[in-house]
């Protein structure tokens, strides 16, 4: 897409003007731009109901009907957005592949670990080449995988079981993987090692997620979502090390820190997603909020939408 | 306060707004069919017997005619206006369903809340009669009632109602009792709420609401059960006029005049579609919309 | 009252048949103080829901006693019998479920108080609940509200109301912020935190161990039915207790 110099240098993902409103309303993503690149890992952080699931559906290509979708997602540079259901399957898996949230729920519990990582293959019509599957487990940090990808999923543990489901989503090696709340379904201490496997096992990885401290131990660059949109973006050190926006202030003063006082409170809760306010969608809930900011959309500048930082 | 106007703009949001059941009913699609042509039915009931010939005038030069301008059902065997015949019926076939309707949720609830409450032995002789009753085809189990006490409409409703309450106290009894690990039942039982209270409090609204839609799917059961033992002669007695008993009197001239057939024939499709209509839209306005919000 | 609020001890649950025993609680001892907060923490299945359920009077341990101010629970046989109605009081994880849906929060939040007192007229109950959301920051909250119409946390909090609204002595917690965004969450933790200091003990479960280490004044850690670490945060219970008095 990007020719320069002969060379292509297409981006593994790059979303232009994403707009998204479902059917009864509800505007979940308003005009979000992404990019990512080879062997990248971003996290899309926001509290429930700031559209950022809808960001991940939008990638797969798995919107209900009736959803009103603008502008433009390109995996490899192939659009997804309009794209016909055929063409969105040969995407799926080759291209771009999905990583749930509950790996019980994920599997069929009838059916042995081994035959879901098959699954992949068999996805594409293909037959599983042999010690394929146990390669693939193993590599993931599974122990004995011969043995116990024999065992039904309830046998496994969350966190391997999650493992498991990584594998068979990446047999193919996606371009993009694309992981929602990988690991609030397991038990904390788990998800560190889940997502490193994650992260091990992806290309360019979309790590969305509501947890910003751990996504920041994995992640390259944040994004934080707020009522649809981008509010700030960075590398992951400076985004935690010196937050500009004050919802990304107030989401990590939020989070206990082991040694600090009480976590401080965001007041107020976020405006629905039907509604759209003329200014600052944060400014109700701002402690910075001046006149401008809840008359005028802040755009995304230098990696932050805010007039308060624009102002100082 | 800055949290005050953000709450508004949430509250306000379209379609979280819980509406009471019967606002959202209207809202439904199916719903609203559904219910107006059972307020169709109702204003037939109550209303046309006035606008109507007599259904039992009987006039022996115009037997089995044709539908014309001044009888337009027709007439039937022994030359009354069908069209009244149809109208009369309705106070008496939709009464009589309504009736055991009322009398089945009424005792499927109790009992099932019951059985569920008091446990022990209570529940288990509870339940095994109930297991008994739904055992037994229940049109055979409420012919062999109306056998035993005789013909009459009176006793058609008993019958239906004794056939009809054993699915629905089984549906109230496993509500009732998947409530009593719910998170709002352990608060008010720490609280020290007292058993009746919660059960009343807690439990019987959404058991209600349960059993409810259940016994509208099984509306449209009782409508034909009725029709099917009138048309069997057990129901209502001549000369009364009664939807099942006239399409089976119209089966004996069926080869002579068959429109004959249409008018009551239609009447129960209509009370039967209603009900299956407002029973799809009241499981459809229950679950998910109080559920998701 | 200068005793223990709950004591826990020699507890013991076993689950499971035919060979096949499940221990999901060992040995147990336990003593939680007036306005002393202790956490309970493990992985899924070290037996911390188990122990809550068995402090909170819930669930009959198969071994050992549990005493809610001084007295056993399960003195009288199979029916738990603490020493006043709403002794403990429960906070859940799922905020919109622990509350009855079809009721108006005014409801929810006062029906602790009508116990003995069923002839509490409406205005009454909902003057009160108005009063008992306020002090918890929630007084802008309408309270003929239905919990459909809140956000997770603020349901979260009017469950936390009504589980402090009759003055008990004990609150048992079960993940009461996991499913909590965390701006929500953290004003949870302060409500949780204030009710302490203002004397009611606390138990809470929960796996976030970062949360519990600025809540909590003990932590226990469970693993395989049996606490395996005990970390004292804060020895200054006592000293609060103290003060109270």
């Amino acid at each position: 897409m990007n020719e320069t110099n002969g060379v292509v240098t297409a981006p593994v993902l790059s979303v232009d003007g994403l707009d998204v409103t479902y059917a009864n309303g509800a505007r979940a993503v308003r005009e979000l731009s992404l990019a990512l690149g080879d062997g990248e890992c971003l996290a899309l952080v926001g509290e429930s109901g700031c559209g950022k699931t809808t960001v991940a559906r939008a990638l797969l290509g798995l919107l209900p009907r009736r959803t009103r979708v603008a502008g433009s997602v390109r995996i490899r540079g192939t659009e997804v957005v309009g794209a016909s259901s055929r063409r969105l399957r040969r995407l799926r898996g080759t291209d771009v592949a999905y990583v749930a949230q509950d790996p019980y729920a994920a599997c069929d519990p009838l059916r042995t670990v081994a035959h879901h990582v098959e699954e992949g293959w068999r996805a594409k019509g293909q037959r599983p080449p042999d010690g394929q599957v146990t390669a693939r487990l193993a590599e993931l940090g599974i122990e004995d995988a011969q043995h116990r990808s024999r065992l039904r999923p309830h046998q496994w543990s969350g966190g391997m079981l999650q493992r498991a489901t990584i594998a068979g989503a990446t047999v193919h090696g996606p371009a993009l993987t694309v992981a929602d709340e990988a690991t609030s379904a397991l038990d904390a201490d788990l998800s560190d090692g889940v997502l490193a496997a994650l992260r091990a096992a992806s290309n360019a990885l979309l790590l969305v997620s509501h947890d910003l401290a751990l996504v920041a131990k994995h992640a390259d660059r944040i994004a934080v979502m707020y009522h649809g949109r981008v509010v700030e973006t960075g590398r992951t050190g400076d985004v935690i090390g010196a937050p500009r926006h004050p919802y990304t202030r107030a989401l990590l003063l939020a989070a206990p820190r082991p040694g600090a006082g009480l976590p401080r409170e965001l007041p107020g809760t976020p405006p629905s997603l039907a509604d759209s306010l003329p200014g600052c969608s944060f400014a109700p809930r701002c402690a910075h909020s001046g006149d401008q900011c809840r008359e005028l959309l802040p755009l995304l500048a230098d990696g932050v939408a805010c007039h308060a930082v624009e102002r100082s | 306060m800055t949290a005050a106007p953000v709450l508004v703009a949430r509250s306000a949001r379209a379609g979280s707004q819980p509406v009471g059941v019967w606002a959202s009913l209207l809202r439904h699609p199916s719903g609203r069919a559904g219910l107006a042509i059972a307020a169709l039915l109702a204003l037939v009931a109550l209303v046309g017997p006035w606008l109507t010939a007599d259904p039992n005038q009987t006039s022996y030069d115009t037997q089995l005619a044709p539908p014309s301008a001044e009888h337009l059902l027709g007439t039937d065997q022994a030359g009354r206006d069908q069209l009244a015949r149809v109208v009369a019926g309705a106070q008496a076939t939709l009464g009589a369903a309504l009736t055991v309707f009322v009398l089945v949720g009424v005792i499927g609830v109790v009992v099932g809340m019951v059985a569920a409450l008091a446990g022990g032995w209570v529940d288990s002789v509870i339940s095994r009669i109930v297991d008994l009753l739904l055992g037994m085809p229940s049109l055979v189990l409420a012919l062999a009632i109306v056998g035993t006490l005789g013909p009459s409409l009176r006793n058609v409703i008993i019958a239906l109602t004794v056939s009809g309450w054993a699915y629905l106290a089984r549906l109230a009894r496993s509500h009732a009792l998947g409530a009593h690990d719910r998170p709002d039942v352990i608060a008010a039982r720490m609280a020290g709420v007292g058993r009746v209270r919660i059960a009343v409090g807690h439990v019987l609204p959404g058991v209600t609401v349960q059993v409810a839609i259940a016994a509208t799917m099984e509306l449209s059961a009782i409508i034909l059960g009725l029709s099917a033992l009138s048309f069997l002669g057990l129901g209502v007695q001549p000369p009364t006029a009664e939807w099942g008993q006239m399409l089976a009197e119209s089966r004996f001239a069926l080869t002579q005049m068959p429109t004959l057939a249409l008018g009551p024939g239609l009447a129960v499709m209509l009370a039967v579609g209603a009900a299956v209509l407002i029973s799809e839209a009241l499981r459809d306005v229950v679950d998910p919309a109080w559920r998701r919000g | 009252m200068t005793g223990p609020v709950v004591e826990g001890s020699g507890l013991s649950v076993t689950y499971g048949q035919r060979g096949h025993v499940h221990h999901a609680v060992i040995d147990l001892t336990v003593a939680v103080h007036p306005g002393e907060i202790v956490g309970i923490t493990g992985a899924s299945g070290c037996g911390k829901s188990t122990t809550l359920r068995l402090l909170a009077g819930l669930e009959q341990p198969h071994a050992g006693t549990v005493r809610l101010g001084g007295a056993d629970v399960w003195a009288g046989g199979r029916t738990p019998r603490p020493p006043r109605p709403g002794y403990v009081m429960p906070v859940f994880q799922d905020p919109v479920a622990s509350l009855d849906r079809r009721w108006p929060i005014w409801r929810s939040v006062t029906e602790p108080l009508t116990v003995g007192r069923p002839r509490m007229s409406k205005q009454e109950r909902m003057a009160a609940a108005r009063e008992h959301l306020a002090r918890l920051s929630l007084d802008h909250l309408d309270v003929r509200c239905l919990p459909t119409q809140l956000s997770g946390g603020q349901c979260q909090r009017v469950a936390i109301a009504r589980a402090l609204v009759a003055g008990p002595a004990l609150v048992v917690a079960d993940e009461p912020t996991a499913s909590l965004d965390v701006t929500t969450a953290a004003g949870v933790t302060r409500v949780l935190r204030e009710a302490a200091d203002q004397g009611t003990a606390l138990v809470i479960v929960s796996h976030d161990q970062d949360r519990l280490s600025v809540l909590a004044d003990r932590i226990l850690r469970m693993n395989r039915g049996r606490v395996v670490a005990e970390e004292v945060l804060r020895p200054l219970v006592h000293a609060r207790r103290g003060t109270d008095e």
